[in-house]
């Protein structure tokens, strides 16, 4: 199962009075499997206007976040592992829409669709290109980003 | 404490998992999201012989300082196979996120700073950056020595992982 892993040793010494009751708080956490995860950025619709980045494991959880957040889709980013004939890579992608989408194939299951800034479509454990997914509900487009969000290899 | 300027990852209750004691041999808790306060991060896909598979494990690190323990210490011996770092860059005029993926890591020193010593990071696009904000490298800092090449990771046979589609952004 896709998740994040807190290591004892990298916990940060929060003073108990100033951290968020029941937080835990690192300076490094682990990845446990080589399913994609997300990165995301949201920018609250408050008067302050606060950012927030999130690490999600599940995309379901990225498209719950959006919704019940009060605040924009800044930018979202997946991150999965990738080979390259016989050598292991790394693969980073940004995202500028989230769907709600169902898959014919698999009897109309309900999954969520992401739209890469390149126009293909991703879906499931490792973000694999989606194909033949109908799309049945917008969650969010990203913020116009200023200097277009370029990415340095 | 959620508006700190130190680079740190924070875990709310609510987002915690319990996992049976058989899946989690590990001494550590299980999350499904994590904030990151402060502007950047790294993540590290590294092997190390301490891992308890052969298989690169990826980590999510705010500290520079944290990535040099995993490679020089003896116990860990890491070897990186992948480095990236996020950025948010936030400006009056907009907003703009940047991921930079790091071909060398080196050690240096800022005479300006009292010899301190310093990390810069080499991208695959030739610029370099320190420290976990990724400021631009001061003119004071002599670069001394490497610290680390990362290295991909050739597939062992038998293994499963995927072969991806390449795009204009992926990453090696």
């Amino acid at each position: 199962m896709p998740m994040f892993v807190s290591m004892p040793e990298f916990q940060f010494p929060v003073p108990e009075p100033l951290a968020v009751p029941g937080a835990f708080y690192a300076r490094a956490m682990a990845w446990s499997t080589s399913a994609a995860w997300f990165v995301l950025n949201l920018q609250s619709r408050s008067p302050e206007g606060a950012h927030d980045t999130l690490l999600l494991a599940w995309d379901t959880d990225v498209a719950d976040v959006i919704r019940s957040a009060d605040a924009a889709l800044e930018s979202l980013f997946f991150v999965a592992p990738q080979r390259f004939g016989r050598r292991r890579g790394w693969f980073t992608k940004q995202i500028v829409e989230v769907w709600e989408a169902t898959d014919p194939s698999e009897a109309d299951s309900r999954c969520i669709l992401m739209v890469a800034d390149d126009g293909q479509e991703h879906s499931g454990f490792f973000m694999e290109r989606a194909a033949g997914l109908k799309r049945t509900r917008l969650v969010a487009r990203t913020l116009p980003q200023a200097g277009k969000g370029k990415l340095h290899a | 404490m959620r508006d700190a300027s130190i680079p740190m990852l924070l875990t709310v209750a609510s987002a915690k998992l319990q996992m049976p004691t058989e899946f989690s041999p590990s001494p550590g808790d299980f999350w499904r999201s994590v904030e990151c306060l402060g502007s950047g991060f790294f993540v590290v896909l590294m092997t190390s012989e301490t891992f308890e598979s052969e298989q690169p494990r990826a980590v999510v690190m705010c500290w520079d300082s944290d990535i040099v323990h995993f490679i020089e210490s003896p116990t860990m011996a890491a070897t990186v196979c992948a480095l990236h770092h996020f950025k948010a860059i936030r400006e009056p005029a907009g907003h703009r996120h940047l991921v930079r993926e790091v071909s060398e890591i080196w050690r240096g020193v800022d005479a300006a700073a009292g010899d301190c010593e310093v990390i810069i990071f080499k991208t695959t696009d030739g610029s370099s950056f320190c420290g976990p904000e990724s400021i631009p490298v001061p003119n004071s800092v002599r670069v001394d020595s490497l610290l680390a090449v990362v290295q991909v990771q050739p597939v062992s046979s038998g293994d499963r992982s995927i072969d991806a589609q390449r795009s204009g952004v992926d990453r090696q």
